[in-house]
């Protein structure tokens, strides 16, 4: 009993629950309802919610509740895409810094802050723009820009492990330097790493979103929650509601990235502040 | 600093030579003649060797030439100068928005306690609205408020800066993020001081609760100053969002409107611009934070 007493007062459950809420939920509904992201069908201009339209119709007569769950699409692929390049980026720089320390270090420092004292979105948002839009320039802007945050959090816990005595007992029992890292440096510090994972895909989410929204992103024909939301403002005083959907989803997507990096979060850090 | 600022003029002038092809071809078309080309080509000054093209950048920058718009024609720093009030307004009420909001609620989410007893609601209350708040970006924020109270409650006008009643929900939503990451901040610092022994010390003299909260109060707020000036970062580069969300006639609407038409010059300039602003930020966080702690000086 007291276990699932704990488990309902943990935050990352929630986050959890209200992840599969919105991704299985939209696509479940998009599996029953059979309606087409893409497809301009003219007669249906702003239809209202009905049996083939549960959402309604945008003023292209596109369902709805295909391009909300389309839009979904885009934005985990899009988070998990910048994830991958950000990792691939930052932790090996991060180990390499705080692993080797001496000029290295200096030098992975030095570009972390000028990276940082740089305002990365908009940067990005130049990138995008002027690279020409489509999904592959929004993941590697986003990427590119957005690998410091993991660089600094690896450097930081590899300079902790560094004087631990486990890791000079490897060395002095003859384990090659990449199997040090791999079998206990990186599982050593996971922990941090994976909120910083859970903050930088809900972050990316944010981002796409953004430069969808100011129509620099994805092209305007595929479905993203960005793209609703500008056209969305286009017609507030015609269709308000064509704001809210996108809005709810994806204040529903980042609440929940969020709500299970918090819940991480103060696992990580010992967990005594308590359930939320 | 001087490095970053070099850097960062470095990569504003290397934009304009990223877009892939020829930036002439993307401004003139299929259709323009060679003549035509040659002629802008020129006139951006594009047929120099890239060095020296950068030390003309420069130099105009420093002697306040920051080149010519390509759509209207007019200097672009006289244009950024004209526009930046507006966003600077925008910027302070949104600080304003976020500073009474981040105190009231930070301060709550530890006197919860102090009005219910043992009970954790309010605080956990505050924690789930702040996270929430945090978690809505400014263009979700701004259709949602217009949709509600401008439409809905039909209180304030839809979009455009015209009365001061205009500047209500674009300050809401830009000053909402960070007035929750600051709640959360003033939460979170004031729970570790009010462990500390000094509170303990009070305490024991027989202070009441409002009287020990005024000492910690006092300490707490040192990491939430500099995290103040850390985000400024945050509310520049949401006030390009919030201003596209409300037609607002500032700079990140300039920057938006110059990167659809693929106006080189003024994009260059907004970017610098805002750049530079966000510099002098952190380092004034930097400086602010030594000179309230002599502890972090060098």
């Amino acid at each position: 009993m007291e276990k699932v007493r704990q488990l309902v007062t943990r935050m990352e459950v929630w986050g959890t629950g209200l992840l599969l809420l919105v991704v299985a939920g939209l696509w479940l509904a998009v599996a029953v309802s059979g309606g087409d992201a893409v497809r301009v069908v003219l007669p249906d201009v702003l239809a209202a919610p009905s049996a083939v339209h549960w959402l309604g119709a945008d003023d292209l007569g596109r369902d709805v509740l295909a391009r909300l769950a389309g839009g979904v699409r885009v934005s985990l692929l899009v988070g998990l895409a910048v994830l991958a390049i950000t990792v691939a980026i930052g932790v090996p720089l991060g180990l390499v810094a705080g692993w080797y320390g001496g000029w290295a270090d200096k030098v992975i420092l030095k570009v972390t802050e000028v990276v940082l004292s740089f305002p990365g979105l908009l940067l990005a948002l130049a990138l995008a723009a002027l690279l020409g839009g489509g999904m592959a320039t929004v993941m590697l802007a986003l990427g590119v820009l957005g690998w410091v945050g993991f660089c600094r959090l690896t450097r930081v816990q590899v300079q902790k492990l560094r004087q631990l005595a486990f890791l000079e007992a490897a060395q002095l029992a003859g384990v090659p330097t990449w199997k040090t890292w791999l079998r206990h440096v990186l599982p050593n510090c996971a922990a941090p790493l994976v909120v910083e994972a859970l903050l930088v895909v809900a972050g990316s989410m944010v981002a796409e979103a953004g430069l969808s929204f100011l129509g620099l992103g994805l092209p305007p024909e595929l479905p993203s929650l960005g793209g609703m939301l500008r056209d969305g403002t286009r017609l507030l005083l015609v269709a308000p509601l064509l704001v809210v959907y996108p809005a709810v989803v994806l204040i529903g997507l980042t609440v929940g990235v969020n709500m299970v990096a918090e819940g991480l979060r103060r696992r990580v850090a010992g967990g005594n502040e308590g359930a939320a | 600093m001087l490095p970053t600022l070099i850097l960062v003029v470095g990569l504003v002038f290397m934009l304009i030579h990223m877009v892939p092809g020829d930036p002439v071809d993307a401004l003139l078309g299929d259709r323009a003649t060679p003549t035509d080309r040659e002629a802008l080509r020129v006139a951006l000054g594009l047929n120099l060797p890239l060095g020296e093209q950068f030390v003309n950048y420069v130099s105009g920058l420093a002697v306040g030439d920051w080149g010519v718009s390509l759509v209207s024609g007019r200097p672009v720093l006289q244009v950024l100068l004209e526009r930046a009030p507006a966003t600077a307004w925008l910027a302070l009420w949104a600080m304003v928005v976020a500073i009474c909001s981040g105190a009231l609620l930070g301060v709550a989410g530890i006197w919860g306690r102090a009005l219910w007893g043992k009970s954790k609601l309010l605080s956990r209350l505050v924690n789930l609205a702040t996270l929430v708040v945090m978690a809505t970006p400014t263009f979700v924020l701004g259709p949602l408020l217009i949709v509600v109270v401008a439409i809905g409650l039909g209180w304030v006008p839809v979009s455009g800066n015209e009365g001061w009643e205009s500047v209500i929900l674009p300050a809401l939503t830009l000053g909402a993020g960070l007035g929750a990451v600051l709640a959360r901040m003033i939460t979170a610092s004031l729970r570790g001081e009010l462990r500390a022994d000094y509170v303990r010390l009070v305490a024991a003299k027989g202070g009441s609760r409002r009287r020990r909260l005024g000492h910690a109060l006092r300490n707490a707020l040192l990491p939430v100053v500099q995290l103040f000036f850390l985000q400024v970062g945050m509310v520049l580069t949401g006030a390009v969002l919030t201003e596209a969300v409300f037609g607002w006639p500032g700079l990140g609407n300039l920057l938006v409107e110059s990167l659809h038409q693929r106006d080189y010059p003024m994009m260059q300039g907004c970017l610098l611009l805002i750049s530079l602003v966000y510099m002098v930020s952190l380092l004034l966080a930097d400086m602010l934070s030594a000179w309230l702690d002599p502890r972090v000086g060098n």
